[in-house]
């Protein structure tokens, strides 16, 4: 006699997933589940900028226009599909997913779902031709306004264009520090690589790109960078042992190196230049050096976001600096961060 | 599936029943496979029907792959039971490591018994072949606070061709979660004001200008948490210990938590008092009934803000 639960389990069902909002530029996933009921084909239609990427369990499948119909499936009851998204002008877009379940006797399940795409958008305002440092206070006169209009985080690093007058220079104590550091590191790393051999060829990989500039990579080298972190990730969380190792290593090359002293100073750096929601610099140590009390530079913003996408780079016009004292002014103060 | 997956992943499991195979008389009914994801094993399990006169025909099955970790073996029928005394570990003079079988030792009544192989996949890339998994980047909702997650099998066909059930336990998916705007929202700028102020008459040589830093250093005694700067680091720093910022994580639908730890930025100086991020890994199962998994990872920021201020206001 059938109870409960096996009547339960002989209604049809279906479920189709999609997230409802993401990155512009990352790569969405969807999938249709069913139970209990015959399919005799599926169709999936899409709108820019999403496009087909994969799909998974289909036997017999087409596309055309941005419409796939699938009349074969590998197991019954499951379809999985891989979209890929692109960056467009606007900062936010609506993009809907036709969903087509045919049954026999001409039945259709038919669903819509929207997916809301968005991205992070950097805004500059240049007031003045000139900024002026008070070192006594700390008062800076004249800062560009810099702000995230957008949404997601917007990855940033600051430089001087090649015909600028004046350049930024990492201050000396913080490069000794990383290079230091990068070596001690790697000396842990090695010995864990020892002890975890299929360690060594991700973290080797991993440092490689560590001497590489963000600002120098190609848009096909930040897709690769992006598959050496994922590799990364995926290989500390398929080994509990290595990820405790990894992060017991990290704590302890970083407390070889920093004096709690120059951790908490450190602290202050860092608190300071978290400089605006979604804005995250990546050089907020470089500096300008004022010591002659007047400078010309030229500014170049260089950005991207979490999907390490390429965006245009940012000029900005000749800007003069002057201190009434030889000082020293960390990149980040020459902005007011909105 | 490509032949590679397939043999990095199913060597052993086909070896092992290739050497059933070849047993007159025996017949092979259902094969099993677990995967476990975070110890990276194979669990290969196969159901075979044996004669009456097994026991006197054959006296040993033998299996040996370096990367076997453990044998065991069921009687299924009548009443199903392991029977840990009929597999034997030992070691030929070679080095070569053998788990046996000894059908005498199996229960005489039994016509139905398993094989269960367990060995090690040193393979890291296995994951992504079987599996396509997805993250935001981003978090989203109406609060803006949950990250979406997605697990799905790439060739479930594959598998059920071999396998009357196969599972993959364990899925990972590690998001970034971004922490540094409710540190740069909550920690009071006057608080790190007064550390830098600190610092700054610390390293005054000049005596006129130390002379001058007086009224500074008497400002710094003003503000609430005077005197336990030190404290008040080292406490904020612990929140961020996986014990601790696990409380500010839940995971929801077909994916649970399992640990975090701190996110590196690559390209950044390495900076690791605060980390701007937390990286949180979450698992699902996937069976080839559930060939696809979707989740949910809430970060519980006001919380987390509501602990940065416990820590701000405590007393010493």
């Amino acid at each position: 006699m059938p109870n409960e639960t096996s009547r339960f389990e002989t209604k049809p069902k279906s479920l189709i997933y999609l997230p409802g909002e993401g990155l512009q530029g990352e790569g969405i996933p969807s999938y249709i589940l069913w139970e209990n009921m015959t399919v005799e084909s599926v169709q999936v239609s899409l709108g820019p900028p999403l496009r087909f990427k994969e799909i998974f369990n289909a036997e017999s499948w087409e596309i055309h226009d941005n419409v796939i119909t699938i009349r074969k499936v590998g197991i019954d009851g499951y379809i999985g599909l891989s979209f890929e998204s692109s960056k467009v002008p606007p900062l936010e877009v609506m993009v809907p997913i036709k969903y087509l379940i045919y049954q026999p006797h001409g039945d259709t399940i038919k669903e819509v779902k929207r997916i809301r795409l968005f991205k992070p958008k950097l805004e500059i305002q240049v007031s003045a031709k000139e900024i002026s440092i008070n070192p006594d206070t700390g008062f800076v006169k004249g800062r560009i306004g810099i702000k995230n209009v957008g949404r997601g985080t917007l990855i940033m690093s600051i430089s001087t264009t090649e015909n600028s007058p004046t350049e930024l220079k990492t201050p000396p104590e913080h490069r000794e520090f990383a290079e230091k550091f990068a070596s001690d590191l790697n000396e842990e790393m090695s010995n864990l690589a020892k002890e975890f051999p299929e360690f060594q060829p991700v973290w080797d990989e991993m440092m490689n790109w560590e001497k590489r500039n963000l600002i120098e990579l190609s848009s096909e080298e930040r897709d690769e960078f992006v598959v050496s972190i994922n590799r990364l990730a995926n290989i500390l969380a398929s080994n509990k042992d290595l990820l405790r190792r990894f992060a017991e290593a990290y704590a302890k090359a970083f407390a070889r190196n920093i004096e709690l002293i120059e951790a908490i100073k450190k602290f202050v750096s860092i608190y300071e230049s978290l400089v605006s929601k979604d804005l995250l610099l990546i050089n907020p140590f470089d500096e300008v050096d004022l010591s002659n009390e007047r400078a010309e530079i030229v500014l170049k913003i260089i950005q991207t976001d979490k999907v390490f996408d390429t965006y245009e780079d940012v000029m900005m016009p000749k800007i003069q600096l002057s201190s009434s004292q030889a000082t020293k002014v960390p990149i980040y103060k020459l902005f007011k961060w909105g | 599936m490509e032949e590679e997956l397939r043999k990095s992943l199913f060597a052993v499991a086909e070896y092992v029943y290739k050497i059933w195979e070849k047993i007159p008389k025996t017949k092979i009914l259902n094969q099993e496979a677990t995967i476990n994801i975070p110890e990276s094993f194979v669990d290969y399990s196969l159901a075979v029907s044996i004669p009456p006169n097994f026991r006197a025909i054959r006296k040993v099955v033998e299996v040996s792959a370096p990367s076997i970790i453990r044998v065991s073996a069921a009687a299924l029928s009548p009443m199903p039971r392991t029977v840990r005394e009929a597999i034997r570990k030992f070691q030929y003079e070679d080095g070569r490591v053998v788990y046996a079988l000894f059908p005498e030792l199996l229960p005489p009544e039994s016509e139905l018994i398993s094989m269960t192989v367990t060995y090690t996949i040193d393979d890291s890339s296995l994951l992504d072949d079987l599996v396509d998994r997805k993250k935001a980047h981003e978090p989203s909702g109406t609060e803006k606070n949950e990250y979406w997650l997605s697990a799905q099998l790439k060739h479930p066909k594959a598998l059920i061709d071999r396998f009357g059930r196969f599972d993959l336990r364990d899925v990972d998916v590690t998001v970034d979660v971004g922490v540094h705007n409710e540190l740069k929202t909550t920690i009071p700028s006057s608080f790190v004001t007064r550390l830098k102020m600190f610092f700054d008459v610390m390293a005054e040589t000049d005596p006129r200008r130390q002379f001058l830093a007086i009224p500074k250093l008497r400002r710094l005694t003003k503000g609430k948490t005077t005197g336990r700067e030190f404290k008040v680091l080292t406490d904020l720093e612990s929140l961020f210990l996986p014990g601790a910022f696990s409380k500010y994580i839940e995971v929801l639908k077909d994916f649970r938590y399992s640990d975090c730890y701190k996110g590196k930025e690559f390209f950044e100086l390495p900076i690791q008092i605060i980390p701007k991020k937390m990286n949180v890994i979450s698992r699902a199962d996937l069976t080839l009934e559930k060939p696809a998994a979707d989740g949910i990872l809430v970060y519980k920021n006001n919380l987390f803000i509501d602990a940065i201020k416990a820590v701000l206001s405590s007393s010493s």
